[in-house]
């Protein structure tokens, strides 16, 4: 885990979002979608175009898989996140952990003086 | 503009896409353009979908081209400037529409010079701006 942590460069909001959406469970495009809306409060609405080139890369990288969920037809393929993409969403969560206890105890410091 | 014009709109932009991207994601997206525009009562955000699907085909065509960001952004601001030029010239009517050589000539030499500025602008702005696009790697977790 450690060493993917130390190879990883931070994730991109979209794709940081669409693995956190993964994380729960299997989901097809437009479920996917709106989760990711959900989940960012509606910060984050990705197009489909951006969507599909973001699913597109990270089935590249086998941090998600295609998954046969019974009634996954042509156009309503279901993603799950890999192993892989678990210890990459796991490292970018620690790294963002690490970034706010910094910040956090550097503002501790300041109000303490 | 109309579901069924979009999406024929829609279609013609996923044929941009490279064929094999085309053939595995291509009925899933027409699938999720569709879904959104039935939950929406319409197509919700036809100009943001079209930016986004010109968009994801450009990359795709580019990364099977192996060609960097940069030259796409040169090639992209090129022809739009070489657009914007022609329609501007034949929509304005202020703008004299040439009748001799050296007139076109003169308007030639004008949007040349237009996308010469942006040839260099533009790499100048990349270079200049990927410190703080991408500080990526200076934030790596110890």
């Amino acid at each position: 885990m450690r060493q993917v942590a130390n190879l990883q460069e931070p994730l991109s909001e979209p794709v940081f979002y669409l693995l956190v959406s993964l994380a729960g469970e299997p989901l097809h495009g437009y479920a996917l979608m709106k989760e990711i809306a959900e989940v960012s409060a509606g910060r984050v609405q990705l197009s489909t175009g951006t969507l599909y080139g973001a699913l597109r890369r990270l089935l590249d990288r086998e941090w998600i898989e295609r998954f046969d969920s019974g009634d996954s037809s042509r156009d309503k393929q279901v993603y799950r996140l890999t192993s892989l993409g678990r210890s990459h969403l796991t490292a970018e969560a620690a790294r963002l952990n690490e970034l706010a206890r910094l910040a956090s105890a550097r503002l501790r410091a300041k109000e303490a003086r | 503009m109309n579901p069924s014009t979009m999406k024929r709109v829609f279609r013609l932009l996923i044929r941009l896409y490279p064929a094999d991207v085309r053939e595995q994601f291509g009925a899933e997206m027409l699938a999720v353009l569709e879904a959104s525009s039935t939950e929406a009562g319409g197509f919700g955000h036809p100009l943001r979908e079209c930016g986004g699907l010109l968009r994801g085909a450009i990359w795709a065509r580019c990364q099977r081209l192996r060609l960097p960001p940069v030259a796409v952004g040169l090639v992209v601001a090129a022809v739009t400037q070489w657009l914007l030029y022609t329609i501007l010239l034949r929509l304005l009517p202020s703008m004299p529409v040439p009748t001799s050589a050296i007139e076109r000539n003169n308007q030639l030499t004008l949007g040349l010079m237009a996308v010469a500025v942006l040839l260099v602008i533009i790499p100048l702005t990349v270079v200049l701006t990927r410190g703080i696009q991408r500080p990526a790697r200076k934030h790596r977790l110890r």
